[in-house]
């Protein structure tokens, strides 16, 4: 009884321009499945919105190792040698990290108020996440000056050096969190309507802000419970 | 925002441009070509340094004149200097590891063939990937630059280890500036490896066309997957190590700098800081960084051998939990590095039984190998030969990792030239392999022409025979007690037996070297008069073999693909050639 191959029912035309609005199969071999792919950022319009999300989160993954490099590091130089001396919390750092839990805040007012679309009220929530972001960036700044100013710096002894560069590392990641929030600004403004790049802009934000937030709180407490 | 839907066919509009189609290109293929020919500027420079490091081993008296011309500093006095050697040590396995091994098998024929594989028309993110290849060309030119810059290149090793690493100039001359252009290299690099590690996961799980399950994809595809996995969570790690040494070369900190340490007469300033904690975090990296280099050479190998002894692969999902396996076991044994770095006995044996472990899913995949060749109508192009030249250093060099996992054996052969002949067979050589087998295999598809098998085979018998010839005495080397890194071994008397073996290995290197010269014109030659190549020369099955050589600038022309079959279907009963193309129909059985 042999067996055999079918004859093949694979239409070979390429798809032409018109038809690509619907899903699933059209009829020949080839599928059409534009209705899979984002339209997102007006350069990549053919990756399906799902991977950016993944990529955030693979983003993210890759963040936590270096931070967890890091703090192996720190715990590790701890126990290396008994010259470990630590510096006391900067005064101004728990009111700082306050703007910075706000603004997580914000930004999920902002997120809450894209539901029901793009009013005033909702663009100044992302506007005060942007201010209050920078705002945390500054303070941060201006705790490294008052250290300074004390006389505690980068080489004084290893505590500080690990603050200075958990916080620098840290404000780094920050920093590019504040460019996406300003785009993010600008894209409310820009736009009447709430679309789907926008939604979808605002969603991956939220997630490296909140993200960064978290990470902030776990450097506080690895920096100054741990010491 | 427009919503307007676009069609495949109106977004893949071929750049016209040079620039835009050549240098800026966003197209996977030619991110892929950019990043091969960037690891094939590095393999002759890697290997152009260690023949400089070679003639000083086998004739450590000598002058040489022209080499001298170049690097003036490295000769003063006549001969080459210990300094220069180590520089050049460092230099070759630098290079080598980071910008061919890292490079060339993931990044190179990755980017090329895994969207095509799992048949998408590009990788998800075309910009971040061309901004990955362009941040590691930069990284490359920075760590070229440590070559020619006053005081030369670094010397303290691939390794970077610390405290040599951290001092700066005092610590020798290529320890200055060379040293942190190693450093801000390595961390561009990282960026770059990064980038490129996000965008091939993201595209293995979101753009595999319609009937493209996982357990379809080619083996290739498992094994840049995984290593994009690895490359995900270690190079950050590398990254943190490396931004730690920076802040101690310049910063003043003190992390992996002792306290009360004297250099050149000089008590350094600095307190308290640990050179264990830089190896811990550099081998964090480290050991899956071998699994980087290595894992896509074992994917090729599995699809060189299925297609040239024209049967499936044996096991494939044994050899994807294999792959899977060897990944993640490598994240838990980088302490086999560190036996005598004071590590405790009691976490030296964890490290030891858990890099014996690694020996099963090794061996799984060798036997796999053996058991798909075993019986089959094995076509021998230089493609399959490559393809099993690399289960053979897989398991010379396999075996020595058995030797050196155990304590009680690493501790006597650690720092010897023993680790050096066995990580050079398996990480080294074997992985290179890998990608000349991937380059016989795929050059068709990607120059449209056939490359010629005569000087394809010359070309692999002297590489076979010539690595082993490198590489087996050092074996034997380590053994008698030669240390690694030893710019000469002629003044230690017990070393004098060993004089010979230098000189051996020596020529062996320059004829193995002059080989590659052979592979160089053959490929040049082959993309300009080669053969016109056939759309699917090699009868393979996989989707690259469905589309014309080379593919055109979206891959599937609009059209994206139907899988139906597995990857390796050969030989299947009842169909109507010897192999069974993914796209093809359902075999349907009439009664």
């Amino acid at each position: 009884m042999p067996a055999t191959i079918a004859p093949p029912e694979v239409d070979n035309k390429p798809k032409g321009s018109h038809d690509s609005s619907g899903g699933g199969f059209d009829g020949g071999g080839w599928r059409d499945d534009s209705h899979r792919w984002g339209n997102f950022g007006g350069s990549e319009p053919q990756t399906p919105i799902d991977a950016y999300r993944l990529a955030m989160w693979l983003a993210l993954a890759s963040i936590v190792m270096l931070f967890a490099g890091l703090s192996s590091a720190y715990v590790f130089r701890m126990g290396a040698s008994p010259d470990w001396r630590s510096i006391s919390i900067p005064s101004f750092l728990l009111p700082n990290s306050c703007l910075l839990l706000a603004s997580s805040l914000t930004l999920e007012l902002f997120r809450r108020g894209l539901k029901s679309g793009l009013d005033s009220r909702t663009r100044l929530w992302v506007a005060l996440t942007s201010l209050l972001g920078a705002g945390f960036l500054a303070g941060q700044v201006w705790i490294w000056k008052t250290l300074s100013a004390q006389g505690i710096y980068l080489s004084s002894n290893s505590h500080s050096s690990f603050f200075y560069l958990m916080t620098g590392t840290h404000g780094v990641h920050l920093a590019g969190g504040v460019i996406a929030l300003l785009v993010l600004c600008w894209k409310a403004w820009r736009h009447v309507h709430v679309t789907r790049g926008l939604k979808t802009f605002s969603d991956l934000t939220a997630i490296y802000w909140h993200f960064m937030d978290g990470l902030w709180i776990y450097l506080f407490l690895l920096l100054f419970l741990w010491r | 925002m427009s919503e307007t839907p676009h069609t495949h066919a109106a977004v893949h509009a071929a750049p016209t441009g040079f620039i835009r189609k050549w240098v800026f290109s966003l197209d996977h293929k030619v991110i892929g070509l950019q990043y091969y020919f960037l690891a094939l500027i590095a393999v002759f420079l890697g290997m152009g340094l260690s023949i400089i490091f070679r003639l000083r081993l086998a004739w450590p008296t000598e002058h040489w004149p022209l080499l001298a011309k170049i690097f003036p500093a490295g000769f003063e006095g006549g001969p080459m200097t210990p300094e220069f050697y180590l520089s050049m040590v460092t230099m070759h396995g630098t290079i080598m590891v980071f910008f061919v091994l890292t490079t060339a098998p993931q990044s190179g024929f990755g980017n090329y063939f895994l969207p095509i594989q799992i048949g998408a028309h590009d990788m998800a993110f075309p910009v971040l990937n061309m901004l990955s290849f362009w941040v590691t060309f930069v990284s490359m030119m920075i760590m070229v630059a440590a070559l020619f810059v006053t005081g030369g290149a670094p010397l303290s090793g691939w390794t970077a280890y610390a405290p040599l690493s951290a001092l700066g100039q005092i610590a020798g001359p290529g320890q200055g500036l060379g040293q942190t252009l190693w450093i801000i290299s390595i961390a561009v690099f990282c960026i770059g490896s990064l980038l490129g590690a996000l965008n091939f996961i993201t595209t293995v799980l979101n753009m595999r066309c319609q009937g493209m399950s996982l357990m379809r994809m080619p083996l290739t595809v498992w094994t840049w997957l995984t290593t994009a996995i690895l490359a995900l969570l270690s190079f950050p790690v590398l990254l943190a190590g490396g931004i730690l040494l920076l802040f101690d070369r310049v910063g003043g900190t003190s992390f992996f700098i002792p306290a009360g340490l004297v250099v050149s007469d000089k008590l350094i300033q600095h307190s308290g800081g640990s050179p264990i904690l830089w190896q811990h975090l550099f081998w964090f990296f480290g050991h899956p960084e071998v699994y980087i280099a290595i894992l896509p050479g074992m994917g090729v190998t599995s699809q060189l051998l299925s297609t040239f002894a024209r049967k499936p692969i044996f096991g494939y999902k044994a050899m994807v939990y294999a792959v899977f396996a060897i990944g993640l076991l490598g994240f838990f044994v980088w302490g086999h590095h560190m036996f005598v770095s004071g590590l405790s006995p009691m976490s030296a044996l964890v490290f030891s039984i858990l890099t014996l472990t690694i020996g099963v899913p090794s061996a799984v995949k060798t036997f796999n190998w053996l058991g798909t060749l075993w019986g089959g109508k094995i076509r021998f192009t230089t493609a399959s030969l490559f393809g099993i030249g690399f289960v053979s250093l897989f398991v010379s060099g396999g075996i020595t990792g058995i030797f050196l996992g155990q304590t009680s054996v690493d501790i006597p052969l650690h720092d010897t030239y023993f680790p050096v002949g066995h990580f050079h067979l398996i990480m080294g050589v074997a992985s290179i392999f890998g990608i000349l087998g991937a380059t016989y295999y795929w050059f068709p598809k990607m120059f449209g022409r056939m490359i010629n098998e005569t000087l394809g085979k010359i070309h692999f018998w002297f590489t076979f025979i010539g690595v082993n010839a490198i590489f087996m005495p050092m074996h034997v080397m380590g053994i008698m007690g030669h240390p690694r890194r030893y710019a000469q071994s002629t003044e230690y008397q017990y070393l004098a037996g060993t004089q010979s073996f230098h000189l051996f290995i020596t020529i062996a290197a320059i004829i193995t070297a002059l080989a590659q010269l052979v592979f160089l014109l053959n490929f040049f030659w082959s993309v300009f008069k080669g053969k016109k190549a056939a759309d699917n020369p090699w009868e393979a099955t996989t989707l690259e073999w469905t589309i014309p050589s080379p593919p055109p600038h979206d891959n599937f022309a609009g059209k994206i693909p139907i899988v139906n079959h597995g990857p390796y279907e050969y030989g299947v009963p009842g169909a109507p050639r010897d192999f069974v193309m993914q796209t093809d129909p359902p075999l349907q059985v009439r009664r």
